[in-house]
């Protein structure tokens, strides 16, 4: 049994989203990759599961840049619910941007535990998902 | 005895004989009695001789009368008697007594002749020295009166002048009227007096004379020179009155009048000076007013005060300022004004309403100063700012788009690179053949998406560097002829209609490679997201705006976008509000670019499900 039940990715990239899943699964830490293309079936979703705690994910990787509703839209919307949800949702903005206003932005957002600039290597997404199941260790990333 | 009886005839045919007794009962009264006193002569004998007593004569007069006659002496006299008519006539009167041997008057005779006429005259003479009498009392009480003989020297004063010079009357008489001389007027004015009552006319005018005590007093003076029969005059009587209050309050008057025409003079020295009646019609200009409006003093009397008007000031400015200077209130601004030769000047201006009894102005006066040279400054830096706050705006303008620039290569040019390092890093990692081959197949979208993203910013920086690209006159209507006719399958498929309204504004000036693909991306956009529940409808049209700008909207009954959720994004790179397999999100990008390097601007209205207008003003048309 996989310490992570499920890790939800919000990412309009098909390409990016292949590559990603696969990266996941290959960890074997994680049960079940869930995607989203765009923010508003994300949150469409956890609304509709607030209650459901297992069809919740322990872990989101957020895209910003996304259709219909982007990334930092859906973050205005899950702030917005986050304290009737009855389980911690670790949220990471995962963008290719690499735009300093983006990350400053994010910083600024309690609910985002990290900004992660895409490609995410193997190495990082496994430290990323120990240190989610060790919260303690020393590794665990650093917002500043 | 003859010679007797013509006297006693001539005595009777000149005069007025009667005889009475002793008692004074009338035993013969002559023709003449009778005709004088209107009775006849048989009414008159045997009567009383008091049938004609006047009432006139005091007793004593009567008493005394008796007595001399009485005593046998002839009495002389005037006497008043009353006729039957109730008239009055007068009669010198000579009595004579008849004595008898005793010497006592047994009958009286007495001869009159009529006086009637001499006597009227007396009478009226008497009336009128009443009357001068009277009006030398009046003249003594009222007025300063004096007499003096041909050469000046005083003869006479009355009370009211001794007060006035505060002399005795002893001292004034025998001196040279310039004891009370002044100083005050001119010789000029001393020698036209004298010379007047000289040549025997009457002098009036005011004199200012000097009292004993050094005080003086004004007096309003008439000199009437008495002639000889020569016609020459031997004295001069002075009346006059004392007018020093007066005078006093002439001289008041006359300084504060010298205040107020010193006021005057300063104002027109120093100010623009006009005064208008109560329609605004010009009355009154100064040299400062023609100098600075050009027109002469003649050009601008009787005109209507707009013929200086700039018409720079708003009806609302125009109104406000009458409506104030109407109520009787001063209003006071700065006023645009232009001059005869059509150059402008400015002038800092208050309004006075000169209001007449009833409150009512009856003429304002304008004083106004030039205040050009400062407007001109000021309106220096105004421009001066406004070109400082577009400066500013285009900066940040620029930044903006330097901002969105750096995002975009951020967002969309790193995203597919990512993409395409992650392939490289798996298809190297893999080690089967169906694994690579699957991985390679993605690469292609990737690559040609990526070119796509290079290529369209390309595209956009060349149009902001393309600020050279020159204005088309475009007919809007044939441009979109020429755009619809790329849509036409589509249009036909979707059954499609388009509304168009280019009346108001036919023309506009804008690059024809712009306007056509910005047409084409709205349109495009109308179509594409049209609603599931009905057939498109795009009505584009023109309008003027206030400011000379141009008013282009594109609107359509499609699927709308949530405004709340895309306002900031909505023209942004990459930005798709549908799941659509068409949505690139290039096409606004590119028309907010072409839009804004042409300084216009785009934005959006939309309701969810029920449309969306795009709205692009392009800027003032008219120097383009």
């Amino acid at each position: 049994m996989p310490p992570i039940k499920i890790i939800t990715l919000i990412d309009d990239d098909q390409v990016y989203v292949f590559l990603t899943k696969k990266m996941i699964e290959k960890t074997n830490l994680v049960k079940e990759v869930r995607v989203y293309e765009n923010g508003l079936d994300a949150i469409n979703f956890i609304k509709e599961n607030m209650g459901n705690l297992d069809e919740l994910p322990e872990i989101i990787l957020l895209d910003l840049s996304m259709p219909i509703m982007d990334g930092w839209q859906f973050l205005k919307e899950f702030v917005k619910i986050n304290p009737c949800i009855g389980k911690k949702i670790t949220i990471y903005i995962h963008s290719s941007s690499t735009s300093l206003a983006d990350i400053k932005r994010a910083k600024e957002i309690e609910e985002v535990s990290d900004y992660i600039v895409k490609p995410v290597s193997k190495s990082s997404l496994i430290e990323l998902i120990k240190n989610f199941i060790n919260p303690d260790d020393p590794l665990k990333l650093s917002k500043e | 005895m003859e010679k007797i009886s013509d006297y006693k005839y001539v005595l009777d045919e000149s005069s007025i004989i009667a005889i009475t007794d002793q008692k004074g009962i009338i035993t013969y009264a002559n023709d003449n009695f009778c005709k004088i006193s209107k009775y006849s002569a048989e009414e008159l004998v045997g009567k009383d001789h008091r049938i004609i007593n006047s009432g006139y004569h005091s007793s004593d007069f009567i008493k005394n009368l008796w007595s001399t006659i009485a005593k046998g002496k002839v009495w002389k006299g005037e006497i008043k008697n009353k006729a039957k008519d109730g008239t009055y006539y007068w009669v010198d009167t000579t009595i004579v007594p008849f004595l008898n041997s005793d010497r006592k008057p047994y009958q009286y005779i007495a001869i009159r002749s009529d006086i009637t006429d001499r006597k009227r005259g007396e009478e009226e003479l008497e009336d009128s020295l009443k009357e001068v009498s009277d009006y030398k009392y009046a003249l003594d009480e009222s007025a300063i009166v004096a007499i003096t003989n041909q050469k000046g020297i005083i003869t006479h004063v009355n009370d009211n002048f001794c007060e006035i010079s505060k002399y005795t009357r002893s001292e004034l008489i025998g001196q040279d009227h310039r004891i009370i001389n002044s100083g005050y007027h001119s010789s000029d004015f001393i020698k036209n007096l004298w010379s007047t009552i000289a040549k025997g006319n009457v002098w009036k005018g005011e004199i200012k004379n000097k009292a004993k005590d050094g005080t003086y007093y004004w007096v309003d003076t008439t000199i009437v020179p008495f002639l000889n029969n020569d016609h020459k005059p031997y004295q001069y009587l002075a009346i006059r009155s004392d007018i020093t209050d007066r005078k006093r309050g002439e001289e008041e008057l006359k300084d504060s009048l010298k205040e107020v025409s010193d006021y005057k003079y300063a104002l027109d020295e120093s100010a623009i000076v006009a005064i208008t009646n109560q329609k605004g019609i010009i009355t009154h200009v100064n040299d400062n007013f023609c100098k600075i409006s050009k027109y002469t003093r003649s050009e601008l009397i009787g005109q209507d005060h707009r013929i200086i008007n700039s018409g720079y000031h708003s009806s609302n400015f125009i109104k406000n300022l009458w409506s104030t200077i109407a109520k009787g209130n001063v209003w006071k601004g700065e006023i645009k004004n232009k001059a005869k030769d059509g150059t402008y000047y400015w002038v800092d201006t208050t309004i006075v309403p000169f209001l007449n009894n009833d409150r009512k102005p009856y003429q304002y006066l304008a004083i106004r100063s030039d205040i050009t040279s400062r407007k001109e400054g000021e309106e220096q830096i105004r421009a001066n700012n406004l070109k400082a706050i577009e400066y500013a705006r285009i900066l940040e303008l620029k930044n903006t788009q330097l901002m969105d620039f750096c995002n975009i290569i951020s967002h969309n040019l790193r995203a597919p690179l990512v993409n395409i390092a992650m392939l490289v890093d798996f298809i190297e990692q893999s080690q089967e053949d169906f694994e690579r081959n699957d991985l390679l197949s993605k690469m292609r979208p990737v690559v040609s998406n990526l070119m796509d993203i290079f290529d369209g910013l390309v595209d956009s920086i060349q149009i902001r560097q393309d600020v050279e690209i020159k204005l088309d006159k475009i007919l809007v209507e044939k441009c979109l002829g020429r755009v619809l006719k790329s849509f036409n399958t589509q249009i036909q498929k979707y059954d499609a209609t388009i509304e168009v309204d280019f009346e108001k504004v036919p023309i506009i000036y804008f690059p024809t490679k712009y306007m056509e693909s910005i047409l084409s991306n709205l349109i495009s956009n109308a179509l594409k997201y049209k609603s599931p529940n009905r057939k498109p409808l795009i009505s584009i049209k023109t309008e003027q705006k206030r400011m000379g700008t141009t008013l282009l909207s594109i609107s359509d009954n499609g699927v709308g976008i949530d405004l709340e959720l895309h306002k900031d994004n909505l023209f942004k790179i990459g930005k798709t509000f549908y799941k659509h397999p068409n949505a690139k999100g290039f096409g606004l990008f590119m028309t907010k670019t072409q839009v804004e390097a042409m300084d216009a601007e785009i934005w959006a209205e939309s309701q969810l499900g029920k449309g969306t207008t795009f709205f692009i003003e392009f800027k003032s048309q008219s120097q383009s």
